[in-house]
């Protein structure tokens, strides 16, 4: 099958075309930059409802201050839970603004401290996350849009060598060097990891600081990487986002909380049965986490025709479904054959290099973009100057790195079409201890 | 006495979720009154001391330092805070900042801390707080230190410090005896 027309997809939104839209304005076709600007036209599904309606005004007080704020609800005030067996931010609601901080240990930052550290991060990250400010927090206000605010702590190889070394993950190591990688050390390794992530940048930015000034003791940042998906409301929620390239990134994740989530990530239950692996997580409600910094060349991808964008990844761009299907989540037909006998899902492209038998050889993707302006010294490209040095910080969860991540990278790494677009800059892996209980902190276990 | 302890006391806590971001919740008195303990006089909220590591303020002395918290008198009965001990300081003192012609300077607060019953009292940086010098340790972030508050009535509460990292506090001492050269 071979037909390129975008179909209608799963969004409970009416299918615009982009013909309907030309003809529908009348008189603007082929009408160049003033067509296309008067065609934008959003066809509601139901009658329009006052924004004020949606999102109440509703006071809160975000701390021992008292003060009170204003904030929307629900968007606003909705809080993810905190305290649980398992860390939010892993297969919780994907959030418009995620922040990703790795952090080295100083020399004497021993056992003892290690936990005086988590103590107070877990206490910040509890209060934080559920609209209130920090412990000490001078600017509480900043916390009253929690905006379904999540903090996630992760632990590099040298928090288990300093505190529990048998408990340390046999995958907990730098991913295999692959020849397409252009490691860079400011994006690269780290002890901790902290993950903040949430739908308002002002309580996301005021996490970050309250965290960091609270690890200052203990540790220091080697890398930041900041990233955005869509704002909250632009779409609807679930909505599978979009990198920068426009393709529809993370189609493949299985349902969070379904059999197969379970499985991929925590390492619970058969999953859909079809797996091979000895899947255990390394501690009950445990998981990992991969963060790789990939460089997008939006610059050269411009080269491409949308036929071809569509070839290298062998999605739709439009509804993101496989090349052989109409909506997102059809399953692609890789023996599908066009009219000149090639498959029409090429067999370098993406999906199909991602693509496996073995359903534990699987991921949940949590991946957010990112977008900086670019240096002078690669600011040309044929020519012309560069205006893009944007990317994608890849985040992938699974319960064991080693079985499920490293044999899809390295099918990827062999020959995948978008190598030729996209150059891993860092790379990090985190081992997710579980979440905690009231009085508890994150990592206690390695104190047992 | 330095001990390792969970962080967030059980009480502390349940103040805090009551005033959390609940859309109709208010910073209730009486909410706090609900969850106090058994037998305690004050429900406490954020207590926190600060922590002392020069590497980090290279203003602070290791020597005293000062603790924080938010205290409600749920005894029915008002009371006074006339005085505080604790393990890691030989000098416990109440103090006060009072504006001197312009600068802020601190001082032992005459009487004590009086709280009527149902009443919020609230020791802040710059406000009112629990001076602790003559440090027997470090105050090292993330530690827990316990400090007895003593009433009027002879009775005392025990209540959990947790040290924080914190660059502000650094109010000026009135009294020329404890004159800090750094402010």
């Amino acid at each position: 099958m071979t037909d390129r027309q975008d179909s209608a997809d799963k969004q409970p939104t009416r299918h615009v075309s982009r013909r309907g839209l030309l003809l529908g304005t009348g008189g603007f076709i082929g009408g160049g930059l003033v067509g296309a600007a008067a065609t934008y036209a959003a066809a509601p599904t139901r009658a329009a409802i006052a924004p004020d309606a949606i999102q109440p005004a509703v006071t809160v007080s975000p701390g021992i201050a008292n003060t009170k704020v204003t904030v929307s609800e629900p968007y606003g005030t909705q809080k993810l839970p905190y305290y649980g067996p398992r860390q939010a931010g892993v297969d919780t609601p994907m959030q418009a603004h995620g922040i990703f901080i790795g952090l080295n240990l100083n020399a004497d930052t021993d056992g003892d401290r290690i936990a005086a550290m988590m103590r107070l991060l877990t206490d910040d990250a509890a209060r934080l996350t559920q609209g209130r400010g920090a412990l000490a927090d001078l600017d509480e206000e900043l916390a009253a849009a929690p905006a379904r605010l999540t903090i996630t702590f992760g632990f590099g190889a040298e928090i288990f060598s300093r505190t529990n070394s048998a408990l340390k993950p046999s995958w907990l190591k730098p991913l295999p060097e692959y020849s397409i990688d252009q490691l860079d050390p400011e994006y690269t390794g780290g002890d901790l990891l902290i993950q903040i992530q949430g739908d308002d940048a002002i309580s996301v930015a005021h996490a970050r600081r309250m965290l960091l000034k609270d690890a200052r003791a203990f540790a220091s940042v080697a890398w930041t990487q900041t990233g955005f998906t869509h704002a909250r409301a632009s779409h609807p929620d679930d909505t599978t986002t979009r990198n920068l390239f426009g393709q529809v990134d993370g189609s493949a994740n299985p349902t969070r909380g379904s059999d197969t989530a379970e499985r991929i990530v925590w390492g619970v239950g058969a999953g859909d049965g079809r797996g091979t692996k000895d899947l255990r997580p390394w501690i009950e409600n445990g998981t990992s986490v991969v963060i790789r910094r990939i460089a997008m060349d939006l610059d050269e991808w411009d080269e491409l025709d949308r036929l071809m964008q569509e070839d290298v990844m062998g999605r739709k761009l439009g509804s993101g479904a496989p090349l052989t299907g109409s909506k997102e989540h059809d399953e692609p037909d890789f023996d599908a054959v066009g009219p000149a006998g090639f498959p029409v899902i090429s067999d370098i492209s993406h999906i199909r290099r991602a693509r496996t038998s073995d359903s534990d050889e699987a991921m949940f993707r949590r991946s957010f973009n990112y977008d900086d302006p670019p240096t002078t010294s690669e600011s040309a490209v044929h020519g012309q100057t560069r205006v893009s040095a944007s990317g994608l910080i890849f985040v992938a969860f699974q319960c064991d790195v080693e079985q499920q991540y490293v044999p899809i990278q390295n099918r990827l790494a062999e020959s995948d079409h978008l190598n030729l677009w996209t150059i891993p800059i860092g790379s990090a892996v985190f081992a997710i201890p579980p979440g905690c209980q009231e009085g508890g902190f994150i990592g206690e276990e390695l104190f047992a | 006495m330095k001990k390792v302890i969970p962080l967030i006391s059980a009480t502390a806590l349940a103040g805090l979720v009551l005033t959390g971001c609940d859309a109709a919740a208010e910073n209730d008195v009486s909410d706090e009154t609900e969850q106090a303990a058994e037998g305690q006089i004050f429900a406490v909220e954020d207590p926190w001391v600060k922590a002392t590591e020069e590497s980090l303020d290279e203003s602070s002395d290791h020597s005293m330092t000062s603790a924080f918290a938010h205290l409600t008198n749920v005894s029915g009965k008002d009371q006074t805070i006339v005085g505080a001990s604790a393990g890691m300081a030989d000098i416990v003192e109440l103090h006060e900042v009072i504006d001197d012609g312009g600068v802020n300077v601190m001082q032992e607060k005459e009487g004590g801390f009086p709280v009527a019953a149902d009443e919020l009292y609230e020791l802040n940086p710059g406000e009112d707080h629990i001076m602790l010098m003559e440090l027997t340790e470090d105050i090292n972030p993330g530690d827990v230190f316990e400090i007895t508050l003593e009433l009027e009535n002879g009775e005392t509460q025990d209540i959990e410090f947790t040290a924080k990292e914190f660059v502000g506090a650094q109010e000026n001492y009135g009294d020329v005896d404890h004159h800090d050269d750094d402010h």
